[in-house]
């Protein structure tokens, strides 16, 4: 091998050797460093804790509680001075970490409070210009920055924000969608169902998860918003509306709902409806069901007889034991477990089957006497 | 005829020269997408928010498997810290794989267990399952224990999934130390993308670390070298290997010690395969191979969240055993798979993912360890090129060292567990170590497993399993 | 003589905003931030009352309570729960252990002022 080639490859080689060497020592120095840093952040978010709290315990006079806005208003600004003049100390870089720390602290405190504190806490957000910060922050072009304004801007309950909010329902980048989404809700209550349910592209598991605990939340005022957005063509926010409904337990939406049960929809929704029927527990569905029992989707007649058990039809014993004998083994399980739970007919029918002379039906009705797992799991 | 082995030799050193700084490059590529993967990671876990995944109706069940063999002395604390995880509804079905102690009677008399009825549909094919059993006391009323005959790890989690009817299930290895949240942080990507199959989970070496009823409760670094350098190897597999592949849907292994799947797509490939030691690749390999050859849209993501700690063999012996049988495993995987390798059809799995396992994890270590060889043999024909030697090993030790230590920084840079600068000192001081014989060490096992491997060597060697089990009684 | 009250939260902006809110009511106020410490103070100091989270890591303020009421000192000693989930099972569960009142998050600070007062109130007419 050349000398030559043999030096420039030694060269570069070492050369490497010590950038990952700087890169490794840098890495250290960097950590001690953030350590350091992290105490002092930790004192200064103690100091704001401190500074914050005292704003919002601070007694007002009841005449100034129940008069004026602008007097009340005027009040918590007196109150908010020493923190403002705090403010204006200091260099640019310390400011952006004082303002960051403020920030959080009042963040933090959004959580937990109610009340009058809770609406003086707002009117700092406002005051302390938080919230015009956050409206620009959602055109910004990184993705995480316009999540994270459109977060703060619902734990702030910034109303001056809804109209951003509502346009990032279509944001391309699916973080922002999903934090809107959060915020709208937290501002507006359930009342903002309608935009998410008809402008955001489609509401995944997820979503429908965090909306549902809203839901959960305000089910009166829920219910019309989705009444109607059983009629969107999104078929996820269709089914999110029905789950929520069944959830709910708001009887009347059965027909809507069975409409869906019919057929003529994607598979899953029917499904979702099917299952919707039972949960609702109205008899309004039975006729339904039981005809679906004999739909030649086997998917589609295992809801069906689940749902039959939850409402309790008695009349369904004779078709669901139809399903036990006809049904292959994973249908007869589902059908003998709707038998269970269908009255005292049902139970009786399934002591039969337990002891009676076909060997597998013997063993499927013990499984569904030990094994009683709740439908629908 | 002399000339013609030094040439022979010679040849080979510039090639493995070239051959590991392809791999320098392969894997500062990789470690440029696992940083941004990390990044983008992190950002939406500070947007992330789980009270609702924990109160919802909505929130789907899961099924945690967990095969156990030969556990008494730790089983009782596994299932009673594994039953308390923080997550709205799931089952935990341990799988009693014809254990010879007295695995199954410890765990029927703390559960008050009885035997239920229950069905037993065999959906994957399985060695027969003996008995079930269920707790006579509410309090565990989601613990499900299945007994069965022996029949390796992967047959037992076939059996698990045959019992398990919820939507996903979690294979766990029996001794994992889960976090509370880690449920719901493996779940989540399922639930926001309808495509997910499989995610897997990082899992980090609990060696050193302070443990209270089987939860890590303060990070720390064992005492012993070999548990630390292993730290530092599992960073590089995992964070900036595992992250990297995923960006391009191209992971290829989820560990045993924990990975979430929607059980309908493993049924529909037909469950793990009880034939290799190297089961947890294989399925991620086939569910790959099967998604891609139906053309069916599908994601397998990594989630980099710590949510699964392990206790990292100590002893030379348990941990030879341990590298020579997921050499093995790869080897399997590469045999039953090996249509995949550089092929179109199977986009970057095909085109990346296999060919990096092929030449650098699989056959890295035999070009190492001929260039050992190499200069072993001619340093005993006194033809030996100093600088060639030279070249040789500084360019292996940078490809050592650079990756470790970019492991290390993206640790650092993203979940920084080890809170103490000391600690960290010591990490990347390893990472620099450990190419001075330990890295060597793996390589011989790697190379021998090969000859093993020859041997048809199918079990997980029954000698290391009474080490396994005393190295798992052992807390640092 | 001022009522001594011991406040078991483990985020510091909350426990700051109780600490504050009581010393403005007059009481004297002892804070701590895990269930472990809580338990060990509450024997030592055996405070008029203890405002409880019960979300906290390690030990919830559920096992704090069951452990204070069953040690002989400090099971006379009245608790609020304060809880963040206002889950029925929960609430119910928190005043099956002993809870004498609890009050949920979000709360407002003069609510908080309010129950505690009246909390201690009935201590002492019980007493007398």
């Amino acid at each position: 091998m050349k000398s030559i080639e043999f030096l420039l490859l030694f060269a570069l080689t070492t050369a490497v050797t010590i950038v990952v060497v700087l890169l490794a020592v840098s890495l250290v120095i960097r950590k001690a460093v953030a350590v350091a840093r992290t105490l002092v952040r930790g004192k200064l978010y103690d100091i704001y804790t401190e500074a914050a709290a005292k704003v919002l315990l601070s007694e007002i006079p009841s005449e100034v509680l129940s008069g004026k806005p602008s007097e009340l208003f005027a009040y918590y600004d007196l109150l908010l001075q020493p923190i403002r003049s705090d403010l204006l100390e200091d260099s640019k870089a310390f400011l952006n970490q004082k303002r960051a720390t403020l920030k959080g602290v009042l963040l933090d405190f959004s959580q937990d409070l109610s009340g009058e504190a809770r609406e003086r806490l707002t009117y700092c957000y406002y005051a302390l210009g938080f919230v015009d910060e956050e409206i620009r922050r959602m055109r910004d072009r990184r993705w995480w920055v316009r999540a994270n304004a459109a977060r703060a801007l619902g734990r702030y309950r910034a109303r001056r924000g809804m109209f951003v909010l509502t346009d990032a329902l279509e944001d391309k980048r699916e973080e922002v969608r999903s934090q809107a989404m959060k915020s709208l809700i937290a501002l507006a209550g359930p009342e903002a169902l309608r935009d998410i349910l008809q402008r955001s592209k489609g509401i995944s598991r997820w979503h429908a998860i965090e909306l549902s605990a809203e839901v959960a939340k305000f089910k009166a005022e829920s219910v019309p918003l989705l009444l109607e957005a059983l009629s969107y063509s999104e078929p996820s926010a269709v089914e999110f509306a029905i789950e929520m409904l069944a959830e709910v337990g708001f009887v009347d939406a059965v027909e809507p709902i069975r409409k869906i049960a019919r057929g003529g929809v994607p598979a899953n929704l029917q499904l979702t409806a099917i299952e919707a029927l039972g949960r609702l527990g109205d008899t309004r569905g039975e006729l339904l069901l039981l005809q679906l029992t004999l739909d030649p989707n086997v998917h589609i007649r295992m809801k069906a007889m689940d749902a039959l058990a939850r409402i309790g039809t008695p009349g369904a014993a004779e078709f669901v034991l139809e399903r036990v004998a006809a049904g292959e083994l994973p249908e007869k399980i589902v059908a003998v477990r709707a038998l269970n739970r269908l009255g005292e007919r049902g139970r009786r029918i399934v002591r039969d089957l337990l002891n009676g002379s076909v060997p597998q039906l013997r063993s499927v009705a013990a499984h569904v006497i030990d094994f009683a797992a709740p439908v629908g799991t | 005829m002399t000339g013609m082995l030094d040439f022979i030799l010679d040849v080979y050193f510039y090639w493995v020269i070239i051959y590991f700084i392809g791999v320098n490059i392969t894997y500062s590529i990789l470690l440029v997408f696992s940083y941004r993967e990390i990044a983008t990671y992190m950002r939406r876990q500070a947007l992330g928010d789980f009270r609702a995944l924990l109160q919802s109706e909505l929130t789907p069940s899961v099924s945690l498997l967990a095969p156990a063999f030969n556990e008494e002395a730790t089983i009782v604390e596994s299932i009673k810290s594994l039953l308390k995880l923080n997550y709205g509804k799931y089952e935990v079905v341990v799988i009693n794989d014809g254990s010879t102690d007295k695995t199954l009677e410890t765990m029927i008399g703390e559960f008050d267990l009885r035997e239920v009825r229950q069905l037993y549909i065999p959906t994957l094919s399985a060695r027969p399952v003996r008995c079930i059993y269920r707790s006579s006391s509410p309090e565990y009323g989601n613990l499900l224990i299945v007994d069965k005959e022996n029949g390796g790890k992967a047959d037992a989690l076939n059996v698990g999934i045959n019992v398990s009817s919820y939507e996903f299930f979690c294979a766990i290895d029996a001794d994992s130390l889960l976090e509370e949240d880690a449920l719901q942080r493996v779940v989540k990507p399922f639930l926001e993308d309808e495509r997910v199959i499989a995610t897997g989970g990082i899992v980090r070496i609990a060696n050193g670390c302070e443990i209270v009823n089987g939860r890590v409760v303060s990070v720390g670094l064992s005492r012993k070298l070999l548990p630390v350098f292993q730290v530092v190897e599992y960073f590089r597999a995992f964070l900036s290997g595992r992250m990297g592949w995923q960006s391009s849907n191209a992971l290829l292994i989820i560990s045993g010690a924990f990975g979430m799947f929607r059980r309908r797509a493993v049924v529909e490939a037909g469950g793990y395969n009880p034939a290799t030691v190297g089961e947890d690749m294989e399925l991620v390999a086939r569910l790959h191979r099967l998604h891609l050859e139906r053309k069916i849209p599908y994601r397998i993501v990594f989630v980099p969240d710590p949510v699964c700690w392990t206790q990292a063999p100590e002893t030379l012996n348990v941990l030879s055993a341990q590298r020579n049988r997921w050499h093995r495993g790869l080897m399997d995987v590469m045999k039953m798979h090996g249509v995949m390798l550089m092929n179109r059809r199977y986009g970057p799995v095909g085109r990346w993912a296999m060919p990096y396992f092929f030449f650098v994890e699989l056959l890295g270590p035999v070009f190492e360890f001929f260039g050992y060889a190499s200069i072993l043999v001619l340093a005993i024909r006194g033809s030996l090129d100093l600088q060639m030697v030279i070249l040789f090993f500084i360019v292996s030790l940078l490809y050592g060292v650079m990756f470790s230590v970019g492991a290390v920084l993206l640790e650092e840079l993203s979940f920084s567990r080890y809170p103490n600068p000391k600690h960290l000192a010591l990490l990347l001081a390893m990472g620099v170590l450990e190419n001075f014989g330990y890295r060597q060490m793996t390589v011989w096992w790697r190379v021998r497993s090969f000859y093993d491997y020859a041997r048809r060597k199918k079990d997980w060697g029954t000698m290391t399993r009474t080490e396994f089990a005393k190295a798992k009684s052992r807390i640092d | 003589m001022p009522e001594r009250i011991l406040v078991a939260e483990d985020q510091l902006h909350v426990r700051r905003l109780i600490e504050m809110k009581l010393k403005t009511l007059g009481y004297r106020v002892t804070t701590v931030e895990n269930g472990q410490e809580a338990i060990e103070i509450a024997t030592k100091i055996l405070p008029d009352l203890i405002l409880l989270d019960v979300m906290m890591p390690l030990m919830t303020g559920f096992e704090v309570l069951s452990r204070l009421k069953q040690h002989a000192k400090t099971k006379k000693i009245p608790v609020i729960l304060v809880t963040a989930q206002s889950k029925e099972e929960e609430i119910l569960h928190g005043l099956e252990l002993g809870a004498e009142d609890y009050i949920s998050k979000p709360f407002s600070p003069n609510e908080l002022g309010a129950r505690v007062k009246k909390v201690l109130a009935s201590r002492t007419t019980k007493d007398s």
